[in-house]
């Protein structure tokens, strides 16, 4: 024990031991899917919104105009390579903006 | 404004799955969106603001930075870009050093270990943190003030292992990558540069160790890039690739995201266009008020004690002033050790404010005598938050 307790003060300054044991984790945390809002299908966001992100990027987002919901679905399918049929951007576009 | 206002909610209205009440955040958000979910799901990670499952985006409740100048690792803020893997080995981890090298390299952690090891504490922080603050909102992962920590990193100087390779002359920049990769075929990998005379200047680190022990996974086990006094965005996580090149990196993670313009605080007008753009890089002072939350009725009383957080940015912390009557007068704070130049700095004081509504501020400068600036900077990423924070208070 006194050994133990006079290797305590070299141990606390000791260099941080190199990372030798596997770590296996899971993530289980889902953020759902989206939900019609109103009369407004949320079937085009949940068919092509959450292939890349899970729901919470969008419901973080602030009140943002059709435009810029548009510049965003461009980003998403010219730098992400996201495969958004150009038919559904304005059913998205509908959902992003409804009330 | 950091406002922090907990209570009870249910689940973010939009969302159809569960209707169980969840503990939930309001980040006192104007222009949409205020809330957030508070979550304790993410393996590794204690009680965390839900901005995102996945990728994850995580952020420390504020509430941790009253606790000291190091952020624990089970409260450090999360953010990927793209998915990563969950079943890491050390190892079988190796780490391929490439490119305009005289000898290439395909190195293990314990090689890396062997050589002279270097310990440090630094903020590390998300360019976009306090994005949500913005006003005007701006599109982009919705940080209040919390895509930051403060940690003691472990490890070795790049300039080490870059000279175990051997950077043939010519080279231009560093590019370093991780094992996170994108969901759909095309997409650009996650890369970031750094100027090879940056890589070379013996601070910047590969980290194997974070608060003395290992990274936890979501920070980027077994090993990341530290870039004291830089944005998060080049802390590459998971880190399994260093290559060096002899021309410019002309990838979209540093010629197409992550640029601001090229103005001091990367501010301009809400509205402005065709204004020219760099990729962010040096991180700016900040300081924040810990022990007095937005919205708080404090007693009518002389002096109101203050304390809290500051960063130097790329430099030191040289002072803190304390304001009670929204930045009309300054007082000197006092500072705690200096635990490193790069790492978060303890102050303390007293401010005098007036009954009824008052704006409690702290302004930091830093030993390049880089102050906070009064009014917020602004741009359409939300990048480089930098302007003092106010904290506003009814005094009862």
């Amino acid at each position: 024990m006194r050994v133990l307790l006079a290797l305590l003060p070299l141990v606390l300054v000791a260099a941080a031991p190199v990372p030798q044991r596997p770590v296996r984790v899971a993530i289980t945390a889902d953020d759902g899917v989206f939900a019609d809002r109103g009369a407004v299908s949320a079937d085009a966001v949940n068919a092509n919104c959450l292939g890349c992100h899970s729901a919470g990027m969008v419901l973080t987002q602030p009140r943002l105009t059709p435009v810029q919901w548009g510049e965003t679905i461009t980003k998403m399918r010219a730098v992400y390579k996201a495969p958004i049929e150009p038919v559904d951007d304005a059913p998205i576009i509908a959902w992003l903006t409804a009330p | 404004m950091t406002t922090r206002r907990q209570f009870l909610a249910l689940t973010a209205t939009g969302l159809a799955a569960p209707a169980l009440a969840q503990k939930s955040v309001d980040l006192g958000l104007a222009g949409g969106a205020p809330t957030r979910a508070l979550t304790r799901d993410f393996p590794q990670k204690g009680e965390m603001i839900l901005q995102r499952s996945n990728p994850p985006l995580l952020e420390t409740p504020f509430d941790v930075f009253k606790t000291g100048t190091i952020t624990p690792n089970d409260r450090f803020f999360v953010r990927w870009h793209y998915p990563f893997p969950t079943d890491i080995d050390p190892r079988r981890h190796r780490v391929a050093v490439t490119g305009h090298v005289a000898r290439p390299l395909s190195l293990s952690l314990a090689a890396i270990a062997r050589l002279p090891r270097i310990r440090y504490a630094a903020v590390n922080q998300c360019a976009g943190n306090g994005r949500a603050l913005f006003s005007p909102r701006v599109a982009g992962a919705g940080w209040a003030n919390g895509a930051m920590g403060n940690a003691v990193w472990e490890g070795v100087r790049l300039k080490d292992v870059l000279d175990l390779a051997g950077v043939k002359p010519g080279a231009v920049c560093v590019r370093v990558s991780g094992l996170d990769a994108p969901t759909a075929e095309g997409a650009p990998d996650f890369a970031k540069s750094l100027a090879i005379d940056h890589a070379r200047d013996g601070e910047v680190m590969l980290a194997f160790a974070m608060n003395g022990v290992a990274l936890p996974l979501l920070n980027g086990f077994p090993l990341r890039l530290v870039v004291p006094g830089w944005y998060s965005t080049y802390w590459v996580k998971m880190l399994d690739s260093i290559e060096v090149l002899d021309r410019p990196d002309d990838g979209y993670w540093m010629t197409r995201a992550y640029l601001a313009p090229a103005t001091p605080f990367a501010d301009v007008a809400p509205g402005t266009a065709g204004f020219a753009r760099v990729p962010v890089a040096a991180m700016s002072p900040r300081a924040f008020i810990t022990n007095i939350a937005a919205g708080a009725r404090l007693p009518r009383r002389s002096l109101h004690p203050v304390q809290g957080l500051a960063m130097g940015g790329d430099s030191g912390v040289r002072g803190v002033e304390l304001s009670g009557d929204g930045g009309r007068s300054w007082a000197p704070a006092q500072l705690g050790p200096d635990e490193g130049r790069y790492g978060f700095r303890r102050f303390m004081g007293a401010v005098a404010a007036a009954p009824g509504s008052a704006r409690l501020m702290a302004r930091a400068t830093n030993m390049a005598g880089v102050s906070q600036p009064m009014r917020q900077n602004w741009n359409p990423s939300g990048y480089n938050r930098a302007g003092v924070e106010a904290v506003a208070v009814e005094i009862i």
